[in-house]
């Protein structure tokens, strides 16, 4: 059996800060997805918000690497 | 991959939560997520698995068929289908981490380009078909908090924020937060939803609150003891329902026969009335039984004492699906997208605000003053060293450390990646990311275990 894991306390309160904050922030997403459907949202209202802005911050990005072949990924494969 | 973890993807969940609970949502689709996420790496990729996990898998297992029977219970065909959607949905999730995988891509450029297609082909097709008037319907605070919440907090940041806890802590120990999801999620679900019973309340109505609706054995006891038994005094629910009574829409509603849940079948899901209106039509009776009038539904109008044991019950189906997911995270298998893309974030920042030969010399490997180097630099230092190779196989070899499944299994995977990059670096000439990756191989090969112990203090 491997040793137990010492992590350094400034980084164990760091990534647990961040894990926690990164299960919040999951968890909001299902919250507030549930309010877009009571408050009267289509799922696909709720796609479109949730990756027409996140796919907007990203495009600079994409151009960059290639989007004619989406950074060597290929249109067929992404699709 | 676009409709793997796109829009489609999403399409899928949401449309379950018309029909189901939140909390069913916020369990079920990371729990068939890590469950297929196992199943897929065994059958396509020829993983062997821990044992743990399979014991993970077996517990997920058994709490999603606790699932799948309290919604044929309670809600009916319909929350049977709200179910399959979240387990269709977690499917695909899992089926986009296992093609990552299989085809080598780098997460980073998968979320990417998902983001791309979803914006340059998927987006226009949305706005064909349905315009803006579905957006207009609503407030501009509404839209704003999707675009925000949605596009912004649950979209990247969990997966930034989550790659930082695997870094700092290793993917045994981040393997929790995600387990965490379900708890936070009904937390969040009480307070910004506003159910928020008292601690009596929800002991007393402990299966309302936890979001079911009664069983047909609750319902057909109730009208046993009689729907115009002396009721309780109105809880919040109940005070909501009489608000709801109130409405012009439960008005209509109420002339017409209550709609059980039984009735409406799965496959007329997104036709179907919501589950909150179904439970508004379920409590608007309830409301009205003291007077004696006809109702089909009636809420356990009766005096019956605080049920422990019920919540308890409640608790208990929760309970499988989250332990299970403990063992078995939906980042199991996805783990090397999140790492990825961390790494190559970090390092791109880095790279634009960090010459690199202001990066900091490390002193020989064997020592402990390396380790303290790693302490002291800064973590968008070391990354930036390690996809200074802008090779995959630098950036598969991290990601396959940071994954919480076989430390052994990952830290040979590890090895023989770095190898490929400590080729790779030998040709480049890059001593600082070569004393890196070296590092790592001897880490992983002396103490197979999590990436804290190499980014974390020395042993």
């Amino acid at each position: 059996m491997a040793a137990p894991e010492k992590v350094h306390r400034p980084t164990m309160i760091i990534g647990i800060v961040c894990g926690t904050l990164a299960a919040l922030a999951w968890a909001a997403g299902f919250v507030v997805a549930k309010h877009g459907i009571q408050v009267g949202f289509s799922p696909a209202d709720l796609a479109f918000h949730r990756f027409f802005w996140s796919g907007l911050l990203m495009l600079p990005l994409i151009v960059r690497e290639g989007l004619r072949n989406l950074s060597g990924i290929g249109w067929g494969a992404e699709l | 991959m676009t409709i793997l973890s796109g829009p489609p993807q999403s399409l899928l969940a949401y449309s379950g939560f018309i029909l189901v609970p939140l909390g069913h949502g916020t369990t079920i689709q990371p729990a068939c997520a890590a469950l297929s996420g196992l199943v897929l790496a065994s059958l396509v990729l020829h993983e062997r698995r821990p044992f743990n996990a399979i014991i993970g898998g077996a517990i997920i297992i058994v709490g999603l068929l606790m699932f799948g029977a309290e919604s044929l219970a309670t809600i009916g065909s319909a929350g049977v289908g709200g179910d399959l959607l979240f387990a269709t949905a977690g499917f695909f999730w899992a089926t986009f981490g296992t093609l990552l995988r299989l085809w080598n891509v780098p997460g980073t450029r998968a979320v990417m380009a998902v983001g791309a297609v979803s914006l340059i082909v998927l987006a226009p097709i949305y706005l064909f078909i349905y315009g803006v008037s579905g957006l207009a319907r609503q407030s501009l605070f509404e839209n704003l908090l999707q675009a925000v919440v949605q596009g912004g907090i649950a979209g990247s940041l969990p997966i930034y924020l989550f790659a930082h806890a695997v870094i700092a802590l290793g993917g045994g120990r981040a393997a929790t937060f995600p387990a965490l999801v379900p708890v936070f999620g009904a937390i969040i679900g009480f307070l910004a939803l506003g159910v928020v019973p008292s601690l009596a309340q929800f002991v007393r109505h402990a299966d309302r609150a936890g979001g079911f609706q009664p069983g047909p054995s609750a319902l057909n006891a109730s009208r046993e003891r009689g729907r115009s038994a002396t009721q309780s005094a109105p809880t919040a629910i109940t005070r909501r329902c009489f608000t709801a009574a109130k409405s012009p829409a439960s008005r209509a509603r109420r002339t017409e026969p209550a709609t059980t849940a039984e009735s409406v079948p799965w496959h007329d899901a997104l036709a179907a009335p919501t589950y909150e209106q179904r439970r508004a039509d379920v409590r608007v009776p309830e409301a009205h039984t003291h007077h004696g009038t006809s109702c089909k539904i009636s809420l356990r109008p009766d005096r019956r004492p605080c049920q422990p044991m019920v919540f308890g019950g409640r608790a208990a189906l929760y309970f499988p699906a989250v332990s299970g997911n403990r063992f078995l995270t939906i980042l199991n298998f996805d783990m090397s997208t999140v790492a990825s893309m961390c790494m190559k974030i970090t390092a791109s920042r880095s790279t634009f605000s960090m010459p690199k030969s202001s990066m900091m010399p490390l002193p020989p490997c064997s020592s402990t003053a390396c380790c303290a180097t790693f302490m002291i630099s800064s973590e968008a230092n070391i990354l930036a060293m390690l996809t200074s190779t802008s090779a995959s196989g630098a950036l598969s070899s991290t990601a396959c450390a940071a994954r919480p499944s076989s430390a052994r299994t990952a830290s040979m995977r590890v090895a023989m990646s770095a190898s490929r990059s400590a080729d790779r670096l030998m040709l480049d000439q890059d001593p600082a990311a070569l004393h890196v990756i070296l590092h790592i191989i001897r880490g992983r090969l002396e103490s197979p275990h999590t990436d804290a112990e190499i980014l974390g203090a020395p042993g």
